[in-house]
């Protein structure tokens, strides 16, 4: 069993994701990551479906892991972590091998968690496989250019989604939800979280429960993206405050049919003091955010979160 | 809303995934599907931004199965549809394309090359030839067109819009991340203006009126019950696709004519061979090119015709014999020589196509490359 880590000063010192990597300046996933192998510790074992977490970590044969890491297609983290889980417990039960069952985590981006690579896990969580599967959400393809992903937010401009005389808001349809895609239709799920790299020792409690739990837990994790969401990279971790700070990312827990609350709130701030500040959503008009805000308002209503949208005072 | 993209002739020195962006515009493709992947994405980058301004739309899907899928939906609508790919998306597509094949949809696909097998390289390569002359569970009933400047980009995604639904099979435009993302000189045009035709889509689905009483019906099969069936069924296809070739097939030779040493070669390695030759002309060695523009049909009796005259004939590929194979069945029976030049994943220059004619020549004066 892992521990609860009581507080930032009390994190295990030991990194597993090191230095050696080519993210971006300001790389919210990286950090994501970094927290992440933290929390894991030694006896764990990536997989690393296609997105930025493969392609800027990987380049040139090197890799920032100082545990064992996998690529899988960008279509199947979910197959391949089935594929070693599975073995892993043959192997025991034949007492071919006598060690300690390690951590099996997938450490997948939105396109493949939510969009191309939801079949796989939607597959592994359905089978009860005992891997954790986390999607890195930095709300585009941002690997292949920032291309729309089904969790860019309404309004966006992805290179998809360009904001012109026909569609002025960029991206028209808004989010998919998939933790809620994933709590509500997978009986053998044991744990599900969605995390922020804004509160990383939530996030790091929230990746040892996922691993404490016997069976397949999901956790979403919030990862701003400095390049696709342009924003300078200096202000990865405040953009990933305000947007839990707004509701526009919501940070709880689902288990036994409930979802607690992971922060505090006396209110929540309008979505426009997060949309100015990243470039991404420069060309929205006030209807445009009106919009947004009352999408943002009804989807924290759903997970409990009840406090109103007040303007800071100036 | 302005309709027509390009007015009269157009210079411009853009990518090639733009000239493709552009020549789908000007061949009235209404709906492009897709699914991000490098080297292609641009295509659809210009696309989303083009298409508004003259009517047409983009929709992004979830996967390569469902870009396939939904191109196929669109077609049976009634609409021009298209889209793009690469490498492991290719694989992806060829479930969608199957099934084109089978019911006989047109469709139109851009693939842009990338080293592989699975993720391979984000670059370059011409190991794509299998998979999109033959892939899928079927017999290659395909059209593939592998052009080799940013010219043929424009010429022959306006064409294969054109062939695709003249002869309802899926056809496929086979580039190269090179040719994607390196920038050349174009002339876009209108081809209403050059009096080339682009051959009209019709419904497949929702055509009004009783079916039997006021119109045929139509009755497009993907599943057969037996074995008989499915044989006539695919005679038939396969008897329209062999009708089609001599009409579809395409090449092009350099100073072939009296060669002793036929280089051949397609796509962007064309180019290569093309220089190649000439600088071994240069230096007293009768070399030529020969390079089939359509790889599916394939221009069988040219190559057979100057292979024939030839002391040996030597195929340079970006792949590990994939067009060798191809060449060797289709020359089967000649007793020339043939060599093979093999480099999966890898570009291939004008002074390898020299060294390696060179090795085969029985004058060995070294040309100044």
């Amino acid at each position: 069993m892992l521990e609860r880590i009581p507080s930032i000063r009390k994190a295990p010192d030991e990194e597993y994701y090191v230095p050696g990597h080519r993210t971006c300046a300001g790389c919210g996933p990286a950090l994501a990551y970094r927290l992440t192998a933290k929390a894991a510790g030694p006896n764990t074992i990536f997989i690393g479906p296609t997105g930025c977490m493969y392609v800027a970590n990987t380049s040139y044969g090197c890799g920032p892991w100082r545990v064992p890491w996998i690529h899988a297609q960008i279509t199947n983290g979910g197959a391949v972590a089935s594929g070693i889980e599975a073995a892993f417990k043959v192997l025991a039960r034949k007492k071919k091998y006598q060690g300690e069952i390690p951590h099996v985590i997938v450490f997948a981006g939105d396109g493949g968690a939510v969009d191309i690579g939801l079949q796989a896990l939607s597959g592994m969580l359905y089978r009860g496989h005992d891997v954790l599967f986390i999607c890195y959400d930095n709300e585009s393809y941002a690997n292949t250019g920032i291309q729309t992903s089904p969790t860019t937010p309404y309004g966006a401009w992805t290179t998809f989604t360009p904001a012109g005389p026909a569609v002025p808001e960029g991206k028209k349809l808004f989010p998919k939800d998939n933790p809620k895609v994933v709590a509500h239709g997978h009986p053998e799920l044991k744990y599900l979280a969605t995390a922020s790299i804004g509160w990383p020792v939530d996030l790091m409690n929230k990746v040892r429960k996922g691993l404490n739990a016997e069976g397949p837990a999901y956790l979403h994790i919030q990862a701003p993206c400095p390049k696709g969401w342009q924003f300078p990279p200096n202000k990865t971790i405040e953009m990933a405050k305000l947007a839990v700070q707004t509701g526009m990312f919501q940070l709880y827990e689902y288990e036994n049919g409930e979802y607690k609350l992971s922060v505090k709130m006396e209110e929540r701030k309008p979505v426009a003091e997060y949309l100015k500040l990243q470039k991404r959503f420069a060309h929205l008009q006030p209807e445009h955010i009106e919009k947004l805000q009352a999408f943002v308002d009804a989807r924290c209503a759903e997970v409990g979160i009840t406090v109103p949208a007040v303007a800071s005072a100036r | 809303m302005e309709t027509k993209p390009i007015r009269g002739e157009q210079r411009a020195f853009m990518t090639g995934n733009e000239v493709i962006a552009w020549a789908a515009l000007a061949a009235g493709a209404e709906v492009m599907y897709g699914y991000p992947i490098t080297p292609q994405s641009e295509i659809m980058h210009y696309w989303a931004r083009l298409a508004p301004r003259y009517g047409r739309r983009f929709l992004q899907t979830e996967d390569e199965l469902a870009a396939g899928f939904t191109t196929l939906g669109a077609v049976l609508a009634g609409e021009v549809a298209f889209t793009a790919t690469a490498g492991p998306g290719n694989v992806l597509m060829q479930e969608p394309l199957s099934m084109a094949e089978m019911m006989r949809l047109p469709a139109v696909v851009i693939i842009a090359q990338r080293g592989g097998p699975s993720t391979g390289t984000v670059i370059y390569s011409q190991q794509e030839f299998n998979l999109t002359c033959y892939g899928g569970n079927g017999e290659g009933l395909r059209i593939v067109y592998s052009p080799s400047h940013h010219q043929e980009l424009f010429d022959y995604t306006l064409k294969a819009f054109h062939t695709a639904w003249k002869y309802r099979f899926p056809t496929f435009i086979l580039g190269d991340g090179y040719q994607s993302k390196m920038r050349e000189p174009v002339t876009l045009y209108d081809p209403a203006e050059r009096g080339l035709e682009v051959a009209p889509s019709r419904p497949l689905v929702g055509v009004p009126g009783t079916p039997g009483r006021d119109r045929p019906p139509v009755h497009l099969r993907n599943t057969y019950n037996l074995e008989e069936e499915l044989y006539e069924a695919l005679q038939e296809t396969i008897e329209a696709y062999d009708r089609a070739a001599p009409e579809i097939a395409e090449w092009e030779a350099y100073r072939a004519e009296d060669a002793e040493y036929l280089v051949v070669a397609h796509g962007v390695v064309a180019r290569a061979a093309r220089e190649g030759v000439r600088l071994l002309r240069d230096a007293g060695i009768r070399a030529g090119a020969f390079r089939p523009i359509t790889l599916r049909p394939f221009p069988q009796k040219e190559l057979r015709e100057m292979a024939s005259r030839a002391k040996t004939v030597l195929v340079m590929e970006s792949s590990y014999g994939q067009l060798e194979r191809e060449i060797r069945a289709q020359l089967y029976g000649l007793t020339v020589p043939l060599k093979g030049y093999r480099r999966p994943g890898v570009g291939i220059t004008p002074e390898e196509v020299v060294r390696e004619v060179q090795k085969y020549a029985t004058r060995s004066a070294a040309p100044d490359a």
